[in-house]
Order: structure tokens, then C-alpha cells, then sequence
């Protein structure tokens, strides 16, 4: 049996979960019980983004999202109810024809989605990421790295026997020709000389590969043929996300210098917000200062009233 | 045997745009058939969410099978964008909201039918 893949397995479940609240919210009657199925459906779909890799979206996601904009909507639940239990009802036709509707353009919006070749899984999708073990000296091994980073397709990886005299093994990345030449001597170089050779801070290697020795006790003694996973090679996982996004949002593109920032709509969106948030307290205060200025008239008057009927009883 | 099948393949863009598609549709059919404004609110959010799961799908390289296809950093920050709109868009639609209560004790939309004609 294949081993279970855990993406999409954690996909399955978070989808499962996010589009099951989902529908608690188009079926649930009662206010408080959509606003939570509304929360539990959003926070599911922060852990899709998750899944596909967008961490700081999600994180905003929980944070903005389920954090604060919910609030918002449970405070104007409890705001405007008129009883414990709100509900509704909508009449039966109008469920018939929403459902005819949406069942329609939920049948349209699925095709479309797996109909587009380019949105399916590709074949390359079931390699490992990138990573190759001293298995066999002198042997050619194909670095797999097409998930990690396009840049790194098809690398070879050639660990070559050196001469007995030579001590320190040595690792040469050559682009152009798209292969990692490591030299070792058999018997001799052990696997954590190699990782230090590689991971050494400034070598050109260790721009493109992270190697690391497994847990455990392989790796610690020389590398003989036939070690088998003794040194991993990895692409190093791009951990500098949030910072892209942040100076991708101060007009500076680290990933592609091509594209244009995002200066311009970000301010747009700042100031948008700071009017929208001014305009929101302005509308929800406009209001209650009608209603105090009416009690005020209200008081006024009564206290007319009552110098009037104090007077009159003199 | 389904199931096994169904956990040991790969999930691509499809499948996340499936999922953005329910979440659009429950939005639309929620903002159709709910009377409570705050229900028509949620319907929004759900429809913006949708779009945002689209987005980020589209953001992933490795959801393609040609990882030349995809937006990257551009999914993420549209999305960004998507979720201060949502924020900005349910302070006001909530602010209405209770200015309509306050107005008539009520926040069935189809008591909002002053306009009319």
C-alpha cells in the first residue's frame, strides 16, 4: 500500500470541515448558531492556507478574520436581538429556488475547476523534495528538488572517490551544468564532514542545498559503500516569507524583481480602512446622539412641567 | 479502497478552487435566502473567503502541474487585500446595521423597502 500522503489528507479534513460550516451557515435559522459555524468554517480555511503554504495569510486570516471581524459581527448579534433566539424564517419557495440556483452554479463552478488541465496535480507533485543519500560512491544521483524550487530540476549529484592523500572532502555546485560534484575518500571522510563542507556559511552550495545528517546514529562513522542514508541534501525551504510579503508591500519584489511592488495599493488600502473605520463609529454614534438629545428634551420638558404644576400649587 | 486511493494522491489547484466554489455558492444562496441583515453579512464574508482560498490556490507553485503558471507572491498579497476589504466592509455593513435597527426596532432586511419606488 502507498504511504498516505499528509497533505492531502490534512487538505481532505480542513476542506471537509470548512465546507460542512459553511453550509451550517446557508441552513442553521438561528443567528448565533451561524455565527459560530461561521467562525469554525473560517478558521478551517485558515488552515487551508496553511496547507498551501501561505503561513502569513493565515496567521492574518486567524488574527483579522476570525480574531476581530467576527467579534464584530457576535457584538452585532448581540446588539440586535430581539429575544434569546432570533430566527427568520424564510419562506419554502425561496429555498426551492436558491437551491435550484446555487445546486446550478455549484455544478458549473466544479466542472470548470477540474476541467482545466493546468489545475490538476502534476506527475512531479509525488516526488520527494529534493534529496539524495551516499547510498553508493560513484554513483550518479538525480537531486529532486522540483517541488522545492524550479531553479533546482533535474540537479545531479555525482559523489566521486578521491585520491587517499586528500582529507577534506569537497563539494562543487556547477549551474550551467545543472550538477553537485562531491568528492570524498572512501572509508575515510565521514558523513558530518561532508554536511560541514556544504553547509559551510558562504560557499556557493550552501545558496542552493542545505545538507543535514539524519537522527540517529547513521552518519556518525565514515561513509563506506553501501551507507545508506547517511547525508541528505536538501533545497532549504524558503523561510523568508513574511518578509517578501512585507517589502513586497513597501514596492520591493525579492522574488522577482520583474513584477512591480505594492506601494500604492497598500496606502490606498490603509487610508481606505482609516475612512471606512472613522465612518463606521460616525454611523453607529449618529443615532444614540439622537436619542439622547430627545431624552434631553424629554427631561427638559418634564422639568418645565413640573416648575409649572410647583407654581400653580403656590 | 476509494478511500485509500483518495488519501495517497496529490491534491492540486482543483481542488482548492472546488472548495473556494462551495464557500461562493453557500455565500450567494446565504445572501439570497437569509431576511437577518447580519445573515446577509455572513453570506459576504463567505463569498470574500472563497475568493481568498482561490487566491492563495493560485499563489502555490507546487499545486501545479507547471509551476510556471502560478501567481506567487501576487496571490498572497491580493488576498491580503481581500481580507482588510472584508474587515473595512463589515465595520460599515455593521454600522448600518444598527443605525436600521435603532431606526425600526428590526433587522429584517425586508423592512428596508422605504426606498421603494
Amino acid at each position: 500500500m502507498e504511504a498516505i500522503n499528509w497533505h492531502t489528507f490534512f487538505f481532505y479534513l480542513f476542506a471537509l470541515v470548512t465546507c460542512g460550516f459553511a453550509l451550517a451557515v446557508v441552513l442553521a435559522q438561528n443567528i448565533v448558531r451561524m455565527a459560530f459555524s461561521l467562525i469554525v468554517s473560517l478558521g478551517a480555511s485558515a488552515g487551508l492556507f496553511f496547507l498551501a503554504g501561505a503561513g502569513f495569510v493565515g496567521a492574518m486570516q486567524l488574527m483579522i478574520y476570525v480574531g476581530g471581524t467576527l467579534v464584530l459581527l457576535v457584538f452585532g448579534v448581540m446588539l440586535t436581538a430581539q429575544g434569546p433566539f432570533v430566527s427568520m424564517r424564510t419562506r419554502g419557495g425561496e429555498w426551492v429556488l436558491a437551491a435550484v440556483v446555487g445546486g446550478s452554479l455549484l455544478a458549473v463552478l466544479l466542472q470548470v475547476a477540474f476541467r482545466n488541465p493546468a489545475w490538476l496535480p502534476g506527475a512531479e507533485q509525488q516526488r520527494p523534495l529534493a534529496r539524495v543519500h551516499t547510498s553508493r560512491l560513484d554513483a550518479q544521483f538525480i537531486l529532486e528538488a522540483r517541488r522545492a524550487d524550479p531553479k533546482l530540476l533535474g540537479t545531479e549529484v555525482v559523489i566521486q572517490a578521491a585520491g587517499q592523500q586528500e582529507a577534506a572532502p569537497t563539494a562543487v555546485y556547477d549551474p550551467a551544468a545543472g550538477r553537485v560534484v562531491i568528492t570524498i575518500v572512501p572509508d575515510k571522510t565521514t558523513a558530518a564532514e561532508v554536511v560541514q563542507v556544504i553547509n559551510q556559511p558562504g560557499s556557493p552550495l550552501a545558496q542552493h542545498f542545505r545538507a543535514r545528517l539524519p537522527q540517529g546514529h547513521l552518519g556518525l562513522g565514515a561513509l563506506r559503500p553501501g551507507d545508506g542514508g547517511t547525508v541528505g541534501l536538501e533545497a532549504p525551504r524558503s523561510q523568508e516569507r513574511p518578509a517578501r510579503l512585507g517589502l513586497a508591500l513597501l514596492g520591493a519584489r525579492v522574488d522577482d524583481p520583474k513584477r512591480s511592488g505594492y506601494l500604492l495599493p497598500f496606502e490606498i488600502v490603509s487610508v481606505h480602512l482609516l475612512v471606512v473605520l472613522v465612518g463606521a463609529a460616525y454611523l453607529a454614534r449618529a443615532r444614540r446622539r439622537a436619542a439622547t438629545e430627545a431624552q434631553r428634551e424629554q427631561a427638559e420638558q418634564a422639568r418645565e412641567a413640573e416648575v409649572l404644576s410647583a407654581r400653580t400649587s403656590r | 479502497m476509494l478511500l485509500a486511493s483518495l488519501f495517497t494522491e496529490p491534491v492540486g489547484v482543483a481542488h482548492y478552487v472546488a472548495v473556494g466554489a462551495v464557500l461562493f455558492v453557500c455565500g450567494a444562496v446565504c445572501m439570497a435566502t437569509k431576511r437577518n441583515a447580519l445573515g446577509v453579512l455572513m453570506g459576504v464574508e463567505l463569498v470574500l473567503n472563497g475568493a481568498n482560498l482561490n487566491f492563495i490556490a493560485f499563489s502555490q507553485p507546487a499545486l501545479y502541474a507547471d509551476s510556471a503558471w502560478a501567481l506567487g507572491l501576487d496571490g498572497q498579497l491580493a488576498s491580503i487585500f481581500v481580507i482588510v476589504l472584508a474587515a473595512a466592509e463589515a465595520a460599515v455593513a455593521l454600522a448600518i446595521a444598527l443605525n436600521f435597527y435603532n431606526n425600526f426596532t428590526s433587522i429584517d432586511v425586508d423592512h428596508a423597502d422605504e426606498l421603494k419606488g
